[in-house]
């Protein structure tokens, strides 16, 4: 289809939209005309001392000029002489809507593809302990595509009265959303030991029904298991893969920890309970204090010794 | 094709001797459980003769004192004193009395909110040498002893440099002073993350985080493999209580203070300063070599909490001539606690002490 047959397509779709929203208020119009008019109804609550028509009905006049202003606006712009404009102007709208939608969405895609790539790399064969060819990024994949996709919504700036109430509401939710990947993460982490030495041990117990032989003492099997397991841990936890989580994972809950505490206590306060803030400022100062105290004791102590003897 | 074949019958014999087993297991189980027992630590007696703070200092009770200095011992700031005095026939404190050592001990109390802006040096400065001159006082000594212990015994080496006429011997138990190794896993995670931003977090580092973290260093024997060996023994009364009052030591972990805690993290195991002798204390730099006084210094081959790649090096960075490097063949607490180490560890810090009470 060309520009201009799409064009073409928006200004009827636009047209059509347009009567119809005439004729919806125009029905509202009428029909609030027709509810004055019920004779069954007393809608005249009577006017009280010095209230004149004109204030008894000041809302709904108020509603019926806004109502009014509207169709008039309505009319204006489904006229012949605007049409080509607002065909225009709807077109660009869709495109940039399109466009915002084709961006999340190619991101997305992305995001799907690295995920899939991920579950199939972490799904490949890997010996016991060896963590070198660790997959889990399906983790910083979703990290990735978060932070560029919905931390940006969080960030939009807040405005009015309670805007720095708003801004430390979203920031929790967004070092929280963080946070929480990292400690998903965390436990898919744990998880690997325990899959690999399971395997191991399956492997084993296999080949030893393949030979006909059955372990009679369970409790040797468990010992091999935790041997196993505590070996594929030792590795997991020396690796490099393990630390940089770690270090994520502190990082991540200081953060979440620090908005936790500010937005706690935006509530403390309105409730005149001393916060932490206010309590570690004054428990400096009584550190401070104490210190200073101790060394002057200290100081005339040694003063007393010397002019006592 | 060859066919295998199965014992299925002894399979089944198996099952139903162990099903009769269990089967009394729980039930001698039962009654050990619901029954009396004895799981308290702690038990030799001793008087709180000094007290600040949230700081207290322990003195025990000794009949019959052979060793006319005092030792004062300074435990970590992490877990509590109480590892050194579990049970009666199980303890270096009461062993230590036996032999005649006249024993005090700090207990670091538990750290609140406001204990959150203490640094080392007022530990070190303030708590440990207030108690040393408490103790001088009381036993009308200008010296006394000192065994410190893992984190305490880096206290103790650093108000042994800064303090060195104060202490008349030193012994170290367990004692990490060089941080540059990555043998131990506490090593590279606190070389390798920002762990001092926790002390901000939580204003004091919570104890159950890090125990935690001890826990994390090895799940598979830690937290599976401790249980299960619970569940094997659950019916053996003496087994059940001590492996309890192992459970209440381990997990009675109190904070340590945020500033303390981030001074530990960067300048220990990030900055590896104390072997080097460029450790800051208060404005004072912490000269290995200022500790003159007969040092005699434990570690274990198996701690996998301070490596001997953390310990063994730290003899040779001071200035005594009388030094002696002793290596267990067991871990970080197996020192303290098995019974092997029971009969070795303290007969043996007691004769050097009585060696050197000249």
């Amino acid at each position: 289809m060309t520009d201009a047959n799409r064009g073409s397509e928006v200004a009827k779709l636009f047209e059509s939209w347009m009567d119809t929203a005439n004729k919806f208020w125009r029905d509202v119009e009428n029909s609030r005309e027709e509810t004055l008019k019920w004779g069954d109804v007393n809608l005249d609550f009577g006017l009280k001392d010095g209230e004149t028509d004109d204030d008894k009905y000041r809302t709904y006049r108020s509603w019926e000029t806004s109502v009014k202003n509207f169709t008039t606006f309505l009319k204006i712009l489904s006229a012949p002489e605007n049409q080509q404009a607002m065909a225009e102007s709807s077109t660009s709208f869709t495109e940039a809507l399109n466009q915002a939608a084709g961006d999340s969405f190619e991101n997305l895609l992305e995001f799907q593809g690295n995920l899939i790539q991920s579950f199939a790399r972490a799904s490949e064969y890997t010996n016991s302990y060896n963590f070198d060819n660790l997959d889990h990024s399906a983790f910083q994949s979703f990290r990735d595509l978060y932070t560029s996709e919905w931390q940006k919504y969080l960030h939009i700036p807040k405005i009015g009265l309670p805007r720095e109430f708003h801004e430390q509401v979203s920031d929790l939710v967004d070092k929280s959303n963080i946070f929480y990947t990292y400690i998903a993460e965390l436990f898919y982490l744990f998880s690997l030991p325990f899959e690999k030495s399971n395997y191991s041990i399956q492997q084993k117990i296999n080949a030893m029904l393949e030979q006909g032989e059955v372990e009679n003492d369970p409790t040797k099997l468990y010992n091999e298991w935790i041997k196993i397991l505590e070996g594929n841990f030792m590795q997991l936890m020396k690796s490099q893969e393990y630390t940089n989580l770690l270090n994520g994972l502190i990082r991540s809950l200081a953060d979440y920890k620090a908005v936790k505490n500010d937005v706690t206590n935006i509530f403390l306060e309105e409730y005149q309970i001393p916060t932490n803030k206010e309590m570690d400022e004054v428990y400096r100062e009584l550190y401070v204090t104490k210190k200073k105290v101790k060394e002057l004791t200290r100081r005339l102590e040694k003063l007393e010794e010397k002019l006592g003897s | 094709m060859n066919k295998i074949k199965i014992p299925v019958d002894l399979i089944l014999k198996n099952i139903e001797e162990s099903r009769k087993e269990t089967t009394s297991k729980l039930k001698k189980a039962s009654s050990v459980l619901t029954g009396d027992l004895d799981t308290g630590i702690s038990q030799t007696p001793y008087e709180v003769v000094y007290k600040e703070d949230r700081v207290s200092l322990k003195h025990y009770q000794c009949d019959d004192v052979k060793i006319k200095t005092p030792l004062l011992i300074i435990y970590a700031l992490i877990n509590r004193e109480t590892m050194l005095d579990l049970q009666p026939g199980r303890s270096v404190v009461e062993t230590l009395i036996g032999k005649g050592v006249d024993v005090y001990m700090i207990d670091w109390g538990y750290p609140t909110r406001k204990d959150q802006f203490l640094t080392i040096g007022d530990h070190v400065n303030g708590y440990i040498h207030n108690t040393v001159e408490e103790i001088c006082k009381r036993s009308g000594v200008e010296k006394i002893n000192i065994m410190g212990i893992c984190m305490g015994g880096v206290f103790s080496i650093i108000y042994s440099a800064l303090h060195p006429h104060k202490v008349k011997n030193l012994v170290t138990t367990v004692t990490p002073t060089n941080f540059d190794t990555d043998k131990g896993l506490l090593n590279i995670w606190m070389k390798n993350t920002d762990a001092e931003l926790l002390g901000d977090t939580y204003a004091n580092m919570p104890g159950d985080i890090m125990n935690l973290g001890f826990l994390l260093m090895n799940p598979a024997r830690l937290m599976i493999d401790k249980y299960v060996g619970f569940m094997q023994n659950v019916d053996n009364k003496q087994f059940v209580e001590n492996f309890i009052r192992m459970e209440k030591w381990i997990f009675d972990s109190p904070d340590v203070p945020a500033a303390t805690f981030k001074q530990f993290i960067v300048d220990c195991f990030k900055k590896n300063l104390l072997i080097q002798s460029k450790l800051e204390i208060d404005g004072e730099v912490v000269d290995l070599q200022k500790i003159d006084m007969p040092v005699i210094n434990f570690y274990g081959k198996f701690d996998h909490l301070v490596p001997p790649e953390a310990c063994e090096t730290f003899t040779e960075a001071i200035g005594s001539s009388d030094k002696e490097d002793v290596c267990f063949n067991t871990g970080h607490i197996g020192i303290y606690v098995s019974s092997k180490y029971q009969q070795e560890f303290a007969p043996k810090i007691a004769n050097w002490l009585a060696e050197r009470d000249n």
